[in-house]
């Protein structure tokens, strides 16, 4: 086992695990060390786990994130006018906001540079339901991406390898050494790589609930502040919203279903006293917080009207069209959704009993989607983008025994019954009519947390 | 069985199954748990700590990550003794004869010295022609032909600690008392022992310098001998001094030598050494059976040194593992280091401390001692104590002796010995050598001490 040149990384390490802070020199150290290949992934995996047990002041979370940034290119898009947005969502079941915000937002005038994620897990990722789109690229050169951004104040595209490298070469021993669920680390993985797109401000989604990657409040809460005052301390202005996550966002889950459920919203006709009301909700808001910060609206329920004006004219549905055709999509499948291919097998789970259902359990519908083939358990698992769910019931709504809860599609027959089986029961009946739930808790920006009204 | 998983549930404080410690010993020692998972579940352990059960099911596994010694066709019950590390710790090449002479087998494999502590495999090696890696049929052979031998780990004995003790080392994943007690006792396992007395030491000099942990070490490892059926009997001993007055290979070998022919350890600079000697050996002799008690043990250990015979068992081990015995005959004979230099008081008093760590280190520099693994050590380069705590001393009086062919450290040596050493103007009150004892029936404070 090699020893560490000049400075040494077993007492940083033990440094960090006494509880005491690192310096930027001795991050620089570290970070710089570990993506050089001096510093292997053993010392590196319990630096995090330290990390994970003591966790970073204020200083260090900022430290760390700058660090994580420059370790590679940073995209320059002042040559555009305008104040740039972007939005980031931690994550979740159905979450298929940014499909439709982004395309709003950009046809109110406000440039969107957006750098997405794959899914893993029970979550999908925006990438993977752009790919569902036959022939859309989302592997382009930053070249490109400066020019189309340029062209029609969207884009949307995949983490590059130029992108904070040391992010990307950490995220993947963190996600084999248990140390993921770290707030200082998370923020500094999220922020790192918002940080490199260009953009001049930020809105973040804050999941929290059953089908969130943090699934208790107050600790999506102090994700969310910790991720803001990355954001503001570092330049960009960021506003946070804590949203729920109990329940799959809208009707549909799965890639090229979602893409589905998207254009219907856009083209206006869902997502109004149906089952993709919340969704339109959260991306009304989010949208609206852009363009506040975008300069378009003085404030958010401007910002709010405005999103909905995008719908009701057309503009961001056309937007969407042109979003596609410029990054090589084929607009004719978005125009006749019906002639995508569809999955092989599908099934219908049904209500076993009759009454109200007061949770549909968005882990389970998660991890019931990825059996289906619609999301990987592995980061290079192959995915199938025609698998998921569509939900037909969701919480607050009467049912009666037998009636259909969800259809499911799948290309693997072995999995069909299990998945019925196990969505029927990620439904929970209650007898009586349940109360309404939150669907936006919190609203963080530099100057605190409040709630929602 | 998913490794991140048990990563996850040992960072939340949940308890491993024998089943799953396992599947993460064995996948680490076939290399399909890689390095990088180890070292994030071993951080994890150092902050969640383990259960006395996992601690035990822990133990076994690494012991059976390789072999175990049979030495049950040997007569007698098997008994041997670990210490933690100190600074002039010579204990183990005095104890190990007198408990052998006193006719309890004594099977012994101990390890290299590395930062400031010393270790018995350089000592011994220090001899010349002394093997200490003998294969284990010949390992058996010698405690067979004369109840006693003295080697270094082998890679049959306990793999899996080997790795994982590699990986701590650079991953700060040391300093967990689970994990320090499992390696300890993982290896003493699989000796082949029936018994064990351990030697814990605390202080300044001390691997554990608080004597909270050193305790809590002590208590861990009784635990696992008693867990693992072996009885185990600890002392928490004091490492704020060094131990008698030798630090360097070769010097200690003499200064045990002298203590072993009876000419040095009743009231010199040595007494301290054959003190926790006799109280070692006396527990070893009523773990073997050959004494009732401690007390009683003790005395068989003194008789053992003023009778002879056990200067006699060491000459025959030395023999046995190809040492020259004229060379401890004749110890004049040895080389001496390039360059010696006295240390001089530079006030009067009285000795009030002797930092053992900064005397630890401060060998290192001269060539006694090694800063990382595989590297040599001058068997000549040491210290030479001449006044301890408690001691007078004049200005101008000798502190130590050094002893190095490294002409560049004599000085840098020099000023840090003369700083190791606290003398204040009243004469200190004796310092406390013997703690606490640690049985498997609790902890109790050892006040039998004997001054010969």
């Amino acid at each position: 086992m090699n020893h560490s040149p000049t400075m040494n990384v077993v007492e940083l390490i033990r440094k960090k695990r006494a509880g005491t802070a690192l310096t930027e020199g001795e991050f620089r150290f570290l970070i710089s060390g570990y993506v050089d290949g001096i510093v292997p992934d053993y010392q590196m995996s319990s630096f995090l786990m330290a990390c994970y047990f003591r966790g970073m002041s204020e200083d260090e979370t900022l430290t760390f994130t700058r660090l994580m940034l420059h370790s590679g290119e940073t995209i320059d898009l002042t040559d555009i006018p305008g104040v740039k947005v972007d939005k980031h969502s931690t994550g979740g079941v159905g979450d298929k906001v940014s499909l439709i915000l982004t395309p709003i937002v950009a046809s109110c005038g406000v440039p969107v540079p957006m750098i997405s994620g794959r899914g893993l897990a029970h979550t999908g990722g925006t990438l993977d339901k752009l790919d569902a789109i036959p022939g859309f690229k989302t592997n382009l050169s930053i070249a490109e991406y400066k020019k189309i951004i340029r062209q029609i104040g969207v884009v949307m595209i995949g983490q590059t390898k130029e992108i904070a490298p040391a992010d990307k070469k950490m995220y993947a021993l963190r996600d084999v050494t248990a140390t993921v669920e770290c707030i200082p680390l998370i923020a500094g993985s999220i922020m790192s790589k918002k940080l490199a797109g260009g953009a001049n401000a930020l809105v973040l989604d804050v999941k929290t609930g059953r089908g969130a990657f943090m699934r208790s409040y107050e600790k999506s809460l102090e994700l969310a502040t910790a991720l803001v005052k990355v954001g503001n301390e570092l330049g960009i202005e960021t506003v946070g919203y804590i949203t729920d996550m109990n329940q799959p966002l809208g009707s549909s889950i799965g890639n090229w279903l979602e893409v589905v459920e998207s254009v219907e919203c856009l083209r206006g006709s869902k997502g109004m006293n149906d089952h993709a009301a919340d969704l339109m909700d959260v991306t009304h808001l989010l949208a609206g917080a852009m363009l506040m910060l975008g300069k378009k609206a003085n404030n958010i329920q401007t910002g709010i009207e405005l999103s909905k004006q995008a719908i009701a004219s057309g503009n961001a549905y056309q937007k969407f069209l042109e979003l596609v055709r410029t990054q090589g999509g084929d607009i004719s499948m978005l125009e006749n959704v019906d002639r995508y291919p569809r999955s092989k097998f599908s099934a219908e789970a049904t209500a076993p009993r009759a009454g109200w259902v007061v949770s549909v359990d968005a882990l389970e519908t998660g991890l019931t989607a990825t059996m289906l083939g619609a999301g990987r358990e592995k980061i290079d698992d192959a995915i199938n983008h025609k698998a998921g769910i569509v939900l037909n019931k969701k919480v607050g709504d009467r049912i009666e025994m037998g009636e259909t809860l969800a259809i499911l599609y799948t290309d693997r027959e072995n999995v069909l019954d299990a998945a019925r089986k196990r969505i029927a029961q990620a439904f929970a009946i209650t007898p009586t009519k349940p109360e309404k739930q939150k669907l936006i808790y919190a609203m963080i920006s530099k100057e605190g947390a409040q709630p929602w009204q | 069985m998913n490794v991140v998983e048990l990563i996850r549930t040992k960072r939340e404080g949940s308890p491993l199954s024998e089943n799953e410690m396992r599947f993460l010993i064995s996948g680490y020692v076939e290399g399909t748990v890689p390095d990088y998972q180890m070292s994030a579940f071993l951080m994890a352990v150092y902050f969640r700590g383990m259960s006395n059960e996992e601690t035990v099911a822990f133990t076994n596994l690494m012991q059976h990550s390789g072999e175990t010694i049979d030495l049950s066709e040997i007569p007698g019950v098997k008994v041997d003794k670990h210490s933690t590390g100190g600074v002039g710790d010579k204990v183990s090449l005095i104890l190990a004869p007198i408990v052998a002479a006193c006719g309890v087998p004594v099977p012994m494999i101990s390890g290299r010295g590395l930062g400031h502590t010393g270790g018995t495999l350089d000592k011994l090696e220090s001899i010349p022609g002394f093997t200490t890696n003998l294969p284990i049929p010949e390992y058996k052979r010698v405690i067979k032909k004369i109840g006693l031998v003295m080697i270094g780990q082998t890679k049959e004995i306990a793999p899996a600690d080997k790795k994982m003790y590699a990986l701590r080392d650079v991953t700060g994943t040391v300093e967990c008392i689970p994990l320090l007690a499992s390696s300890i006792m993982s290896k003493k396992l699989a000796e082949g022992i029936d018994a064990l007395v351990l030697d814990v030491k605390t202080g300044r000099g001390a691997f554990m310098q608080e004597y909270e942990g050193s305790l809590e070490l002590a208590k861990t490892m009784v635990q696992i001998g008693h867990g693992c059926g072996k009885e185990t009997i600890a002392f928490i001993t004091d490492m704020n001094q060094p131990l008698g007055m030798a630090i360097g290979n070769w010097l200690e070998v003499v200064e045990s030598v002298e203590c072993l022919r009876g000419a040095r350890g009743a009231n010199d600079h040595s007494t301290d050494l054959m003190d926790i000697t006799h109280l070692l050996s006396g527990a070893m002799a009523l773990l073997g059976k050959k004494a009732g008690t401690i007390e009683e043990g003790i005395v068989q250990s003194k008789a053992a040194i003023a009778n002879g015979t056990a200067y006699q068992k060491f000459l025959d081990l030395v023999a046995i593992q190809n040492g020259d015995v004229s060379a401890i005959e004749n110890l004049e004979r040895y080389p001496i280091s390039k360059h010696t230099l006295e240390v001089k008081a530079s006030t009067r008093g009285f000795v009030a401390g002797i930092d053992s760590l900064e005397l630890g280190l401060t060998a290192v520099t001269l060539g006694a001692g090694r800063e990382k693994l595989g590297e040599q050590v001058d068997h000549k380069a040491g210290i030479a104590l001449k006044k301890k705590v408690g001691d007078r001393v004049e200005l101008g009086d000798t502190l130590a002796i050094i002893y190095t062919d490294r002409e560049h450290a004599l000085e840098p040596a020099r000023k840090r010995i003369a700083g190791a050493y606290t003398i204040t103007t009243s004469k200190p009150e004796a310092m406390k050598l013997i703690h606490t004892i640690v049985t498997k029936d609790g902890v109790q404070p050892w006040r039998h001490e004997h001054r010969s």
